[in-house]
């Protein structure tokens, strides 16, 4: 399994250091937003706020088969009080300013990286208060992917651009692609970790081994297919990567199958470990 | 090993809160309004979750103090149970938790007072009738004890309350500060045990089966009554060899003397929460047994149930006497002497 990290990227100075590294390549059949892909990633180009960067996810997701428990990594710029420019933060806990809705990414992931909290506001801020990283787009990121995925797997990523003793009008385009590519190390590492977590959420999905052959075989209703997927999970997990499928070939109805299968699984020895 | 800490507003100030962020110097601190704003939101995942647990700090605010399911209980008639905590640290495949939350989070109640407020009027509300308390229901007791320090708390509580009895269920070997105060009468400490095989196989984090024996031995010796609960029951192939073996460490081990109660518990839930929970481990071997859904239960094969349960109580009755064998036959307990 192979799983896709999903990127979602407000503007392209931010996207471009990540295009770059893993070579991604722009996709033409996605209009309204800029989606690149490659590598095991999908980037979208969302625009600023958390209204373009919910409607960007939300397509990303649709354009890319809307398969579940994908990963989400939100990257990009964000304002601090006094934390250096350049350094980078995950967020454990995303505010919305505007309806003080509270978000709280579970922190599971193997990443070097220190967590912070994200104030999303919906004008650039120019002073910032607490010690919250201020941005715009993680409030419509966030609650937009849980949808998509378990929280585990949807994570934000700020890197600061501007703090109190440099505004953010010293900002350039130039320099936004320089930061953000400073952190480029730290983004794949993050991929990484979360490819790791999205392909083992997704194999918990995965129907069993033989599932296909069977149901290409014969005929199950849909009361049975369930039973059938139920009947080869046990199979499997008791009798490791041991086919069932040419003992059952020769049988003619779904349902002897099954009933051959039920008796093959109970004629085995209960085991507390594989053998 | 926490190392991100949720606090509630509400209870930031509160002794114990700062008591708790004191212990974890290097645990980041995260505010929040109510632990359910963290805790058992939709879109968790408790396998993932479980891979690092953050411990939230909160207030409980009402039902301090629940019934236990009707026949649930060690000989008593009124049966309530508490939580000062939800979750537990260990990782135990079989445990309903992991089926009844979405979050891996532990959370911690620190009013304390609260819960002892309510303890009080329930046991006053029947002043001459027994009342019996089970903690660890929704945790284990004692498992984090040094950081809860919920021992220290309620113990004098239930002190004070003639009629009450506390039960504390655990896996855990945290028995120090038990160990360091004077055994008290209606006190129960009950320690959940199975074969060393179904241990090492399925009770994942949590103390061996051996240490666990041994601390239950070294509280008996002080004067505290023991529990034993073999519960719940795991079938294999093996299960007569490893249970004798088992009920023969044990009863060689633990004077009978001290033997509260024995208590015999089936593998049981619910069918939508096995189903929920075979969700996040299709691949264990457990779940791949001989199960069988009934009546919206999910449970072993009535003959292997009958078979295993019939084999352990007579094994048992060799050990100690019927009076205190318990067997709990519902999910959530329905507990009742054994004939």
């Amino acid at each position: 399994m192979n799983s896709v990290v999903n990127l979602v990227v407000a503007l392209q100075p931010e996207a471009r250091p990540i295009i770059d590294h893993f070579s991604l390549t722009a996709r033409s059949d996605c209009e309204p937003f800029g989606v690149f892909s490659g590598d095991g990633i999908r980037l979208i180009v969302s625009g600023i706020g958390k209204v373009a960067s919910a409607a960007a996810a939300g397509f990303l997701f649709h354009s890319g088969g809307c398969l579940r428990d994908e990963a989400w990594l939100n990257v990009g710029i964000a304002g601090h009080a006094d934390l250096p420019v350049g350094s980078a933060r995950l967020a454990h806990k995303i505010t919305d300013d505007s309806s003080s809705a509270n978000w709280y990414p579970p922190r599971v992931l193997d990443a070097p990286c220190p967590t912070g909290e994200v104030r999303c506001v919906e004008r650039a801020e120019q002073e910032f208060a607490g010690n919250a990283l201020y941005e715009m787009e993680s409030a419509g990121v966030v609650p937009t992917c849980i949808r998509f995925a378990t929280s585990e797997l949807v994570h934000v990523l700020k890197i600061v651009s501007d703090n109190n003793n440099s505004p953010a009008d010293q900002i350039s385009r130039q320099r936004i692609r320089v930061l953000v590519g400073q952190q480029v190390p730290l983004i794949e590492d993050l991929i990484r970790s979360l490819r790791h977590l999205s392909e083992r959420q997704q194999s918990t999905k995965l129907p069993p081994a033989e599932f296909t052959e069977f149901v290409a075989r014969w005929h199950f209703s849909e009361t049975q297919t369930h039973q059938l997927r139920e009947a080869l999970r046990r199979w499997h997990v008791l009798r490791k990567n041991q086919s069932i499928l040419a003992a059952v070939a020769g049988l003619s109805t779904s349902r002897d199958v099954l009933r051959a299968l039920q008796h093959k699984i109970d004629g085995l020895p209960v085991r507390l470990q594989n053998e | 090993m926490i190392d991100t800490i949720y606090v509630e507003h509400d209870i930031a100030t509160h002794p114990r809160t700062q008591d708790i962020l004191a212990q974890f110097p290097q645990a980041t601190m995260i505010k929040c309004e109510r632990y359910g704003e963290v805790f058992n939101r939709r879109a968790q995942n408790f396998r993932l979750q479980k891979r690092n647990p953050g411990l939230i700090i909160a207030r409980k605010h009402k039902r301090f103090i629940l019934p236990t399911p009707p026949g649930y209980g060690i000989g008593g008639q009124r049966n309530f149970y508490f939580s000062h905590m939800l979750n537990c640290v260990y990782d135990c495949r079989y445990c309903f938790l992991q089926g009844m939350y979405q979050a891996a989070h532990y959370v911690i109640f620190v009013n304390y007072e609260d819960f002892a407020e309510a303890l009080h009027t329930s046991a006053r509300a029947e002043p001459k009738c027994a009342s019996y308390y089970f903690s660890g229901y929704d945790c284990d007791s004692l498992a984090l004890d040094r950081v809860t320090h919920f021992v220290d708390f309620f113990l004098p509580v239930f002190e004070r309350l003639d009629q009450a009895w506390l039960e504390l269920r655990t896996k855990s070997v945290q028995i120090g500060s038990l160990a360091q105060r004077p055994p008290l009468p209606r006190v129960v400490v009950a320690f959940s045990l199975s074969p060393a095989a179904v241990a090492s196989a399925l009770d994942h984090r949590t103390p061996t089966v051996e240490r666990r024996i041994d601390a239950m031995a070294q509280l008996a010796t002080l004067g505290w009554k023991i529990g034993i609960r073999f519960d719940p029951l795991i079938y294999y192939t093996e299960y007569q060899q490893s249970y004798r073996e088992l009920f023969d460490d044990v009863f060689s081990r633990v004077p009978l003397a001290a033997i509260h109660s024995v208590s015999l518990g089936a593998l049981r839930f619910p069918k939508a929460m096995f189903d929920k929970i075979v969700g996040l481990y299709p691949d264990e071997r457990l779940f791949a047994g001989p199960l069988r859904s009934e009546h919206g239960m999910v449970s072993y094969r009535s003959d292997l149930h009958d078979e295993m349960y019939e084999f352990c109580r007579q094994a048992l009755l060799n050990k100690i006497a019927a009076e205190r064998l318990f067997m709990c036959e519902s999910f959530l307990g329905n507990a009742h002497p054994a004939p």
